[in-house]
Order: C-alpha cells, then structure tokens, then sequence
C-alpha cells in the first residue's frame, strides 16, 4: 500500500506546490509515470557496480519495512507498541539514512560526496531527537504536556528526515546539481525516487501516528485514521517547504540543536515536575 | 563636462606626465601618452578618481600607420571621459601596461594582446579570448585578417581525460558557458580561477566587415545580449551619432530611455527570479517571472518584441507611442508596483533569504574600486556610480530619482539594489510620460564622417555598458563593446573567497552574469595536498 500511495501522494503535493506557484503542474499520477518511465530504460550502472546497486534495494527494503512497522503500530496506537517494534524502527530509519549516506560516498562522483556528508550532518543532528521522542511516545508513560511536546520533536525530526525545503541540501540541484543523485540514471534513479517518496510517506506517517494517539483510537479506527491523516500531515509538509527557502548545512545544525535542544529541555522539565 | 575647472584640473594633471590634449570633444578629452609614460597617465588619473571603463586596440596602420591602444577612463564626479591613446610601431608591438596600478585594466589589455598582437610588459601576460588551438602569429583584428578567415587549426597534445581542478565540487547553475574552479576546504570557497569566452563571437570584427552598415550595426548590436540587448543598440547609436554629430529628435530621446527602463523591469525581475531559485525559494522564482510577464507583454505592445524590440535606428527610433499605449504603459507600470511590492515583502520575510544572503560574496568598497565594477555590484558596496547621473544621456536629464546605495557589499546588498532599482524605474516610467515631448520620431538625412571618434555609456541593469566607436567609410571602422559583466567578473574572486560552497552560486549570479555551466570539475584536499579526479564525461 506505501508504494502504491506515496508516488500518488508526491503527484498531489507537485500539484498543491504548483497552485502555490500560480502554475498548473503535472497530473497527480506524474510521479508513477515517471517511475514507470525511468524502469523502461537501459540498467546504467555508476562506477561502484554491483556494491551501489545492492545498497540502493536494501535502502528501499528497510524503507517498506520501517513503513510495514509503523502501519502494525497504527493498528493498535503509538502508546501500546512493544519495545520490539519501537527498536525495529529505529533501527531500520538509523540503516536507511546510513545506507544513504553509503550509497552517496561510494559514487566517485565530488557532488555526491558532498551531499552524502551534508545528509551524514543532517542524520547525526536529527535522528537520536526522532529516536527518544518515538520510543517516549511508544512507552505510552507521561503527561499530556509530555507527550505533546515529544510529538512536536517528532514531527520536526521527521520532517528533516524528509529531506523537504529548507532540509533539501543533500541534493540542492542549484548548488550540487543533483548531489546524492548525481550519478543515477533510468532503474537506479527510479528506485531513488521511490525512495525518496517512500521516505516521505514515512515521515508524513509518523508525525499522523503520534497526533492520532492523543485520540485514544485502537485497531481497525486506529489504523484508518493514520491512513487518512498521513496525507493531511503530507499536505502540511508540502505547505511549510514551498514557503521557504533552502537553508544551508551550518545555519540548518544549528537552527535544528537549538529548536530541538529547547523542546528536549521542555520535555525533561515536564518530566522532572510531573507536568 | 560639469565645468571648466574640470577640464583643466584633468589637462594639468595629464600634462605632469608627459601627455598633451590631441582632441576634446563634447563630455570626452582624447590625450596622446606615449608607451613608456602611459602608466604614469592612468596612475595620475586615477589618483584624480578615476574608473577604467575599458581599453581597446586598434589597428590604425591604414591611418596613421601604427598600431594604438585607447584606454578609456571615466572621471564620474566631472562627467568626463579621459581617453589615453597610446601608438604602438607595428614593427616593435610593445607598450608598457598600466595592470599595476589599474587592476581593472587587466582583461582588456589581454584581449588587445590576443586579438591585436600587442605585447605588454610589467605584469603576467597568457591566453585569454582565442582558444587554445588558434595558431599563434594570428591576429583577428588586424585589418589583413578577414571577418570570415578560417586559420588552421593547431593541433596541441590531446587534453588528459581527467583534468585536475582543485576541490570542486561546483555547479553555477546558470546556462551559458563559463568555468570556474572553486578550491574548498570543508564547504568554504578558499580561492577560485575562472575561463571564460568560450563562446566568443567576433561581433566587433563582423561590424567593420563589408557585411554590415552602419544602419545595420544596431540590429548586431542588440544580439550581443539577449536580456539587456537594447541597451547595446541604443549604446552603438548613441556612439555614431556622437561621433557624428547627429542631433536626435527629442521624442525619440524619451521613447529610448522608456524602453530601457522597460527592459531594466524585466531584467532585474529576472534575476530576482533567478535569485530566489538558487536559495531553494522557488515561490519566489516562479511568482517573480509571473510578474515579469506583464513587463514582457508590455514590450511587445511598446516594440512589436518580446524582446531583442529591434527600434532603434541611427538618428531616431522605428516606433512612436500614442495615447493608447501610454494608457497601457502606466496600467501596467501601476498593477506592478503593487504586486512588486507584496512579492518582496514575502521574499524578505524567508529566513533562509537573509540568513543566507547577508554576509556572503562581500565585495569591499577598495575593491570594487580597485576593480572598476559597475552597476547594482558598484552600489552594494557603497560606490556612488549611475550612469544615468554621472553622465546623464537621452531623456533621463530630464527626470529625477535616487540612486540605490549600499554599503554592506554582500549578496544581500546587491539583491536589495536591484528591488529599489525596480521602485525607481518605475517612477521614472512614470514621469517620462507625463513628460513625453511632441514631433518626430526620427532624422532622415545625415552624414557620418569617417576618422570621428566617440564613447558612449549606458547604464544597463548589469552596470555602465560602454561603446567606443571611431568611424570609417560606411561602416565603423574599430567599433568596442564593453559589456557590463566583463567588468564585474573579475570581482568574484574577491567576492567568493571565504563564502560557503553552498552559497557560491548565488553570490556568483549577484553580479547578475551572462554566463552559466560547462562544468568540469575536480578535487583537492587542501589540508593533505592530495588530488583526485573526476572525468570529463563525469561533468555535469
């Protein structure tokens, strides 16, 4: 079902940034096309081989299977997951960004290097905020002060893992023309658009899953309403990265440790005072 | 000339130096130098305040039968142009550079050593326009070599698949062919080398050839760009009829200084368009181009052209507005305005905007001066530098506006330039046409004397767009075009040097260039010395 709806999630959002824009913009199914298009042309191979190649299938598997966690999760609610499931998905978000970050060094290409350290920057700012505030909300213990400012640090953390504007810098077109993606042609650069997609599904999905458990749903009403919320979240994502610009590796560290070291300390404030 | 004082202030100075007064005609004074005193001249003129607009290299033999050099200095607070030519014996081909102290010089002297074969000593000397399998001992503007002459081509060692560039990586994001080598330490520009002139077109050449009359020169002229062309037409004809002495109709005056106000809308609109695009605000871009649309719809109305509007003729201009598109023209000029100013309220209020447009590609004061660069880049850095003020031509003597002046010299500066420069041309638009003088449009009849020499300056959105033009038997017989961006490249050494990697594109777009991408690029880590390489068919 993730592979299924997040290209058509992705038209959507090309469609709603268009509008944005005063633009008509591609049909909504654009993104499928495009796959199908890249999947129709010749295997082009970057130096790296076989290597490159094996690490772009693993990226999108743990990408479907971090996906496949949280749709299980959002079957019973975000505050009732077993510690099992909580540590499986972070450790499968951990292995998509370092197989990423893999995937991008191992190019012998300067623009790729690039944008593999500035996504390793990124990761190593964003993902351990991501992995306490999950594994908080997953524990299911705290206030509703608590929990509402652990999903604020969800949400934000997720959002940079979406590699959306500002946090697009891995790949920013004008500055590294293509970055990460700078070697990647017809199937291989179908899979890293599947990837990309499937990477934001996962963020949009989160952020819905942890806004959801406030509700107090459980199974079939629990799942549906995370299905129907990613996409709204999505939306909201597409909103917030077509205002703004793209930001640069230093200036989005330190606006990423300020914001989240702020919200961090509010949580462990609230903690300590039983808020 | 703003006074007599002027004048003799520039003559005194001159004549200390050993140069002495061959012409002084209208706003410009001709001096001869010779070849060992001409770096004392621009030395002395310099230290009077002034700017290198340009240098150029003519091949005189058939008239004085000697090579010259013209360097051509604009003295913005008198309003005058001091031109030093030196004559340079065609047997010995040499003449001392003025590089040492006029920095700005260092181009214009390298194209005169390439296209002319004059050598010039006390500064490094190599290649700059001809491409590198041109043969050597060819001269293209030398009066023997044919517009159309095809040299054999030189076959040199074949170019190593890899070439090594210092760390890249790098990408301008702009399409037209230029080259830079950015050399970076972590994700900061330490130093930068740049080639440029891939593409160069022999214009000058072509006009002086049978090919082209002087009528047709502004319809080559406005080629030259294909954003701010009819800056280039209206500078040529401004050139010859200066030369000329050819009074244009008034009404003709006004109509030129519309249009270029027009076209300086659509430009600027564009760039800050483009602007928004390399921050990753592509809101911006898009909605900056929605708006320039009326600006290019406008043009057509006004020329019959999107552009390249192709009006101007010696003498005058092709089309007159009525009452009718004066209507359209404030219409237009009014509904842009508002929506202008609800676009850069938004843009300003992006953080990514500021933050990462303040304090990066700073240009200081010294070095724009030292440097000569001109236009929105001249401002940003507190330089006090307007063609339209310091030499006021066509119609603008007639309208009043500011002049945009920052001091801060980063991209930030120069994008906050060119959204003040909008408001002014709008204004100035305006009072244009309340001010529209009656008659015609053009002059029929007029003579063009050859052996006549004369300089013209436009500003153009990119800066002082220079034509230099000496005048032959039915066409020009040197004619020199110094576009804006040739005096600011030179300047994003200066300006890149510390910025971010990830802001060296858009601080490489602020001097507004006319260039872009063949990108071949390579690594270096400066802290270890090691080089690695990336192919040429690995370039983006």
């Amino acid at each position: 079902m993730s592979l299924a709806l997040a290209p058509v999630y992705d038209g959507l959002e090309r469609k709603i940034r268009a509008a944005i824009h005063t633009r008509i913009g591609p049909p909504i199914l654009q993104t499928w096309y495009d796959i199908l298009k890249l999947f129709t042309k010749e295997i082009v191979v970057p130096v790296g081989g076989a290597w490159y190649t094996l690490v772009t299938a693993l990226e999108l598997l743990a990408l479907i299977a971090s996906s496949a966690i949280l749709y299980h999760i959002s079957s019973y609610g975000l505050g009732h997951a077993t510690l099992l499931e909580s540590v499986a998905f972070i450790v499968l978000t951990s292995v998509v960004a370092t197989l990423a970050i893999v995937r991008a060094v191992s190019q012998n290409n300067v623009f790729s290097v690039v944008g593999g350290f500035r996504e390793f920057s990124l990761m190593l700012s964003a993902e351990p905020f991501l992995a306490v505030s999950f594994l908080l909300l997953a524990s299911g213990a705290g206030s509703l002060a608590s929990k509402s400012i652990a999903t604020a640090v969800l949400a934000v953390s997720s959002y940079v893992i979406s590699g959306r504007v500002p946090y697009d810098i891995a790949e920013a077109e004008p500055e590294l023309a293509s970055g990460v993606n700078i070697e990647l042609a017809g199937p291989l650069l179908g899979l890293a658009t599947i990837s990309s997609v499937l990477k934001k599904l996962v963020s949009a999905t989160l952020t819905a899953l942890a806004l959801i458990s406030f509700v107090g749903l459980s199974g079939l009403s629990s799942l549906t309403a995370v299905v129907i919320a990613t996409p709204v979240v999505w939306l909201v994502h597409t909103v917030v990265s077509t205002i703004l610009g793209r930001s640069r590796v230093d200036l989005a560290i330190r606006f990423l440790y300020v914001l989240l070291f702020f919200l961090s300390s509010t949580l462990v404030l609230s903690f300590g005072l039983g808020l | 000339m703003k006074s007599d004082s002027s004048l003799s202030t520039i003559v005194k100075a001159l004549e200390e130096v050993g140069a002495f007064v061959e012409e002084v005609r209208d706003s410009e004074v001709y001096f001869r130098v010779t070849r060992e005193n001409v770096r004392a001249a621009a030395r002395a003129l310099y230290s009077l305040g002034a700017y290198l607009k340009t240098c150029a290299g003519v091949d005189e033999r058939e008239l004085s039968g000697l090579f010259a050099v013209y360097y051509i200095f604009g003295l913005d607070d008198h309003g005058v142009d001091a031109v030093l030519r030196v004559l340079v014996p065609q047997d010995d081909p040499w003449t001392v550079s003025v590089v040492p102290d006029v920095p700005a010089a260092d181009w214009c002297e390298l194209e005169v050593r390439d296209l002319l074969g004059i050598d010039f000593r006390g500064r490094l000397t190599k290649r700059l326009v001809l491409p590198e399998d041109w043969p050597e001992g060819v001269y293209p503007l030398r009066k023997e070599f044919k517009y159309d002459e095809k040299p054999p081509r030189v076959l040199r060692e074949e170019l190593s698949e890899e070439v090594g560039i210092p760390v890249g990586p790098y990408h301008p994001a702009l399409h037209e062919p230029e080259y830079f080598e950015l050399y970076v330490e972590g994700e900061r520009v330490v130093d930068v080398a740049y080639r440029g002139f891939h593409v160069h077109r022999g214009i000058e050449k072509l006009a002086e050839s049978q090919r082209f009359t002087y009528k047709q020169v502004p319809f080559l002229a406005e080629r030259i760009c294909g954003i701010c062309g009819f800056v280039h037409s209206s500078c040529y004809v401004m050139a010859v009829e200066k030369a000329a002495g050819i009074v244009v109709p008034e009404r003709a005056e006004f109509i030129r200084s519309i249009v270029l106000e027009v076209e300086r809308l659509h430009s600027h609109l564009l760039w800050l368009g483009v602007a928004a695009h390399l921050l990753g605000y592509d809101a911006g871009f898009m909605h900056a181009w929605r708006i320039r649309e009326q600006v290019m719809v406008l043009a057509e109305y006004l020329t019959g052209s999107r552009k390249t509007y192709g009006i101007n003729l010696i003498g005058g201009v092709r089309k007159d507005i009525n009452t009718e598109k004066i209507d359209k023209v404030l219409k237009t000029i009014t509904d842009l305005r508002k929506e202008f100013t609800e676009l850069v309220k938004a843009m300003l209020a992006v953080p990514q905007i500021k933050s990462r447009a303040s304090g990066t590609g700073v240009l200081t004061k010294a070095e724009a001066r030292a440097l000569s660069v001109v236009g929105p880049v001249a401002r940003a850095s507190g330089l006090y530098r307007d063609v339209r003020k310091d030499y006021p031509y066509l119609a603008y003597k007639r309208v009043s506006f500011k002049v945009p002046l920052y001091t801060e010299g980063d991209n930030l500066a120069r994008l906050l330039v060119r959204v003040d420069e909008v408001f002014e041309s709008i204004e100035i638009i305006k009072q244009l046409i309340d001010m529209l003088p009656g008659g015609s449009v053009v002059v029929e009849e007029y003579d063009i004397p050859s052996g006549r020499r004369a300089v013209a300056a436009i500003e153009a959105p990119r800066g002082e767009d220079v034509h230099f033009i000496i005048t032959g038997v039915g066409r020009p017989y040197r004619w020199r075009v110094r576009a804006p961006t040739y005096q600011n490249i030179p300047a994003l050494r200066a300006m890149l040097r510390g910025t971010p990697l990830a802001d060296a594109p858009l601080t490489i777009a602020s001097i507004d260039p006319c260039f872009s991408c063949t990108d071949r690029v390579t690594v270096l880590d400066v802290r270890s010395g090691r080089k690695s390489f990336i192919r040429l068919k690995q370039g983006v």
